[in-house]
């Protein structure tokens, strides 16, 4: 069967499977929302945003049938329900916000299937990856130069653009454009690396031509840090980077001297921006300055902790006592009012979903496309991995968005364009036999 | 197409670390949420427990007639306010604050109040699960509001405290402490009420330490009819008996006591003496009669070297406890003349006099006698505390001739008999008593007066101190409008539903 072929089968097992994850996901997000008007007493047209959501789970399902029918099942259903999930919050923490999540939402699920409407061979983004990348880097250093924050406040000046009253963060675009470049990028010299190698030692390490690469994307990572102050950003594109890197090379010395790199970054970065050093001192010991510098973290564990096992029910906990609850700490705010049963759900969505990445990659038939499989699945993790790690005092607390349910338009769009291609890159995993 | 050269295994590697990771951030959500929330829970700065405390519906004080005296009134934002319509019932009432804790009934029946005792552990789990706001109960006062302010009124804000009783029943109808402090306001005034050298917040008739001075010619009396072997003409021989150099002077280090007002002239015995408050019979009638150790033994019986209780009220730390016998001639001479190392509370006094009126059996004081379960109407009374059987304080005898020598006092002596509401008789003791280096006066009046038409056991006590305060018929007047509230006020017309 041709990949292009038309799926005439309504009823494939993988698209019944979706159907029926997406009810159940509609369910969950539906009793949500009711339980949200009746705990608070709001009106009942406070379910608008959950019909446009499942407007767009149906309208998704729908069209992926026809352009995607042999996809992965889980990743379209887990990324709504992690999504809706969040217009819950956000419908419940801040509600003059659950518009303008709701319009995102339907920008992202369009996103998302505006990828999926382009080639399937992607060679549009293979080819071409030196034009995104410097696109990308250029739209990056235009918000240096004009951008702008909504708020007109705080540190992340420069990455807004703003379009009308629509405001995009370009380092989320940027991020996507990365992985599609170093995928691009390390699929055609993968050959050499694995083949031009010197010998150190007792260990083989690739020819220091290949460390041209390393070194220009640690120094965009060490520019955006500088720029933003932000430790986790930064390190987010740096791990990225380095686990392509592995992939493509194979070799462990190589994630060890990034390791060691991203170690060095961090200690400069201690030393030289006060930003930082507060953020390592209040993950470190954050009890002593509970009342000044480590008030949000403190707060954000009491709220953990008075979710306990099942939660204190939607609408019913105080996540409101968290400053910015529904960017930074939305994971707290699902911990007070799902408690452990629904921070767990959250994890185990997210670790599946990377999982399901990581099986497309290892489906991959093409280095590049296992590269971006893997790079997207990857970027997805990890970002969930520092955020939720840094809510629970696990790492330093980094401003990175929990994937999907965080209040950020810019974040749920670039999020649901990762879902789009890997859906993509699913399909043709599935179809060649 | 180029063939895939990644071998899958560093795929596998990179995911189980992934995978490891999200096992990792499991397990410190467990940990937060599980093993160390209850220490995350109670900690100070969790405004939850603020919140928490704020939702509960805190059950309401009652005076005896159902007047409200705290009531818990809910705000707009959904929490609640402790509001106390009556502000002269706050020595009774006490407080209730988020911030500074609870006192008076609010801390004796806080867990009844809250809602912590009197609900069963179902509907308090099925409360917690449904987010219902905890419900307290309410509390009912023995407290007479009306006599509680008549009391306060005649006060005139003076510093004192006044306590008035209901005998048998031993129901306090009035508490009054001043200076006093309003509850309605006491968050925003704490730290001035703290740092006010007038002690707004001390509990004068519970918890407040006074010289017993001439007060304390009630224990040498009662030590004196005790020391009978026989008191069948009600003490008439002890008190009839003719006392030598009625107003001499007494000297207790640097202080000189003398009778309160100048006895007439035709006044001769010790009988005379108590009602005039003179001294210098009583020190010499009881250094020739009484040992230290029968001085001690009275005090210990008549309850005045312990702490005295009100039904879970906070009274005062033990007073003193005194040395058996061997104590210096002149700490002798200052304890018999009330001027030594023992302080009283009013609440002491009260308890003595409570017995005199009872035929010499102690009267179990209480302030609260009935609480109500949220969403009832019944009240369920409280049983009494502890003691079921009246432990007898004083020898019938010994009370009914302590009865005669206050009758006489308030019959002989003006400054007591201004008591005396129109038409009634009072049994009644003033007594002045001097504190600090300052020698400031203190002025007493306690006693009682029969409820009319009644047999010799129902009365009203009243236990009155005025400080710096040298006249002890101001003492009396305060008295006097307590006695005249209390039997205006009886038994309220119908028992409340």
């Amino acid at each position: 069967m041709a990949a292009d072929s038309f799926q005439t089968e309504e009823w494939s097992p993988l698209q019944a499977r979706e159907r029926l994850l997406l009810a159940l996901a509609s369910a969950f997000v539906l009793t949500n929302q009711v339980a949200l008007i009746l705990a608070r007493g709001r009106s009942a047209l406070e379910l608008w945003p959950v019909l446009v959501w499942g407007g767009c789970a149906a309208a998704g399902h729908y069209l992926l049938n026809r352009r995607l029918p042999a996809r992965d099942p889980l990743l379209f259903p887990l990324a709504m329900l992690l999504a809706g999930w969040g217009l819950n919050l956000i419908a419940r923490l801040v509600p003059a916000f659950a518009d303008r999540q709701t319009l995102w939402l339907v920008l992202g699920t369009g996103a998302l299937l505006g990828v999926t409407a382009l080639p399937r061979d992607l060679r549009w983004l293979r080819r071409y990856r030196y034009t995104w990348l410097i696109g990308g880097l250029a739209l990056l250093f235009l918000t240096i130069l004009i951008g702008q924050n909504p708020a007109n406040t705080g540190p992340r000046l420069w990455l807004w653009l703003g379009i009308g009253r629509i405001y995009y963060q370009p380092s989320e675009l940027l991020k996507i454009l990365l992985v599609v470049f170093l995928a691009s990028y390390l699929a055609e010299h993968q050959r050499y690396m694995r083949q031009d190698t010197l010998r150190l030692g007792p260990w083989q390490v690739p020819s220091p031509t290949f460390l041209g690469p390393v070194l220009l994307m640690w120094s965009i990572c060490v520019i955006v840090l500088i720029w933003q102050r932000d430790l986790g950003t930064a390190t987010l594109f740096f791990v990225v980077f380095l686990a392509m890197l592995y992939l493509a090379s194979g070799q462990v010395l190589l994630l060890a001297g990034g390791v060691l790199l991203i170690v060095l970054a961090a200690a400069l970065a201690y030393r030289l921006f006060d930003v930082v050093a507060l953020r390592v001192d209040v993950w470190w010991n954050p009890w002593p300055t509970a009342n000044a510098q480590a008030y949000q973290v403190v707060q954000s564990l009491i709220a953990v902790a008075s979710g306990g096992v099942i939660g204190q029910g939607i609408g019913q906990g105080q996540p409101g006592i968290i400053p910015v609850v529904h960017s930074d700490f939305a994971f707290a705010a699902i911990a007070e009012e799902w408690g452990l049963v629904g921070i767990l759900s959250v994890v185990a969505a997210l670790a599946v979903l990377v999982v399901r990445g990581m099986r497309i990659a290892a489906l991959a038939q093409h280095p590049f496309r296992m590269l971006l499989a893997a790079g997207l699945s990857v970027l997805l993790g990890v970002q969930s991995l520092m955020i939720m790690g840094g809510v629970l005092k696990l790492i330093p607390l980094t401003g990175v968005t929990l994937p999907f349910v965080s209040y950020g338009g810019s974040s749920l769009l670039t999020n649901f364009v990762i879902v789009g291609l890997l859906l993509m890159l699913s399909e043709q995993s599935a179809s060649v036999p | 197409m180029n063939s895939v050269s990644t071998s899958p295994r560093d795929l596998a590697r990179i995911t189980l670390a992934l995978l490891i990771a999200f096992g990792i951030v499991a397990l410190a959500a467990t940990y937060w949420s599980v093993v160390a929330a209850p220490d995350l829970r109670a900690r100070d700065d969790n405004a939850r427990n603020i919140i928490a405390e704020q939702r509960i519906r805190r059950g309401a004080i009652l005076d005896r007639r159902g007047e409200p005296l705290a009531v818990s009134v809910k705000t707009a934002n959904r929490l609640m306010i402790r509001q106390y319509p009556h502000v002269a019932a706050a020595s009774a009432t006490g407080y209730y604050s988020l911030t500074y804790g609870t006192a008076g009934i609010e801390a004796a029946y806080d867990a009844w109040l809250r809602g912590d005792q009197g609900r069963d552990d179902l509907q308090t789990l099925l409360d917690d699960l449904l987010h219902r706001a905890p419900q307290g109960g309410d509390v009912r006062a023995t407290l007479d509001l009306r006599v509680q302010q008549a009391v306060a009124n005649a006060l005139r804000g003076r510093a004192g405290a006044a306590i008035v009783l209901d005998v048998p029943s031993g129901a306090v109808r009035a508490l009054v402490s001043q200076p006093t402090f309003d509850p309605n306001t006491l968050d925003a005034r704490w730290d001035s009420l703290v740092a006010d050298q007038r002690a707004p917040l001390l509990n004068r008739v519970t918890a407040g330490l006074y010289q017993p001075g001439s007060a304390f010619q009630t224990v040498l009396l009662a030590a004196l009819f005790a020391a009978q072997p026989s008191l069948s003409d009600r003490g008439a021989g002890t008190l009839a008996q003719p006392v030598a150099d009625l107003s001499a002077p007494v000297r207790v280090d640097d202080l000189t006591l003398g009778c309160l007002r100048q006895p007439p002239a035709d006044a001769l015995t010790l009988a005379d003496a108590y009602a005039f408050g003179c001294p210098a019979p009583f020190l010499a009638l009881a250094e020739s009669l009484l040992s230290a150790e029968a001085v001690r033994q009275r005090m210990e019986a008549l309850g005045l070297l312990d702490v005295p209780t009100l039904a879970g009220f906070p009274t005062a730390p033990a007073p003193v406890s005194l040395p058996a016998v061997t104590v210096s001639p002149a700490a002798q001479t200052a304890l018999l003349t009330g001027q030594g190392a023992l302080t009283i509370t009013p609440l002491h006094l009260a308890q003595i006099v409570a017995a005199i009126a009872h035929g010499g059996n102690s009267v179990p004081l209480r302030l609260v006698d009935a609480v109500r379960p949220p969403d009832s109407r019944q009240w369920q009374p409280l049983p009494d505390t502890g003691q079921t059987r009246e432990q007898a304080m004083l020898r019938a005898e010994v009370a009914a001739a302590l009865e005669e020598a206050l009758a006489y006092a308030a019959r002989v002596n003006p400054d007591t008999a201004a008591a005396a509401p129109p038409g009634t008789d009072v049994f009644g003791h003033s007594a002045l008593a001097f504190a600090g280096p300052q020698e400031t006066p203190y002025a007493w009046f306690y006693g009682y007066v029969r409820k009319e038409g009644t047999d010799n056991t129902r009365a009203i006590v009243v236990v009155v101190v005025l400080e710096n305060e040298r006249n002890p018929a101001r003492a009396a007047q305060v008295a006097r409008a307590a006695f005249e509230a209390a039997l205006q006020n009886g038994d309220p017309p119908s028992g409340p539903a």
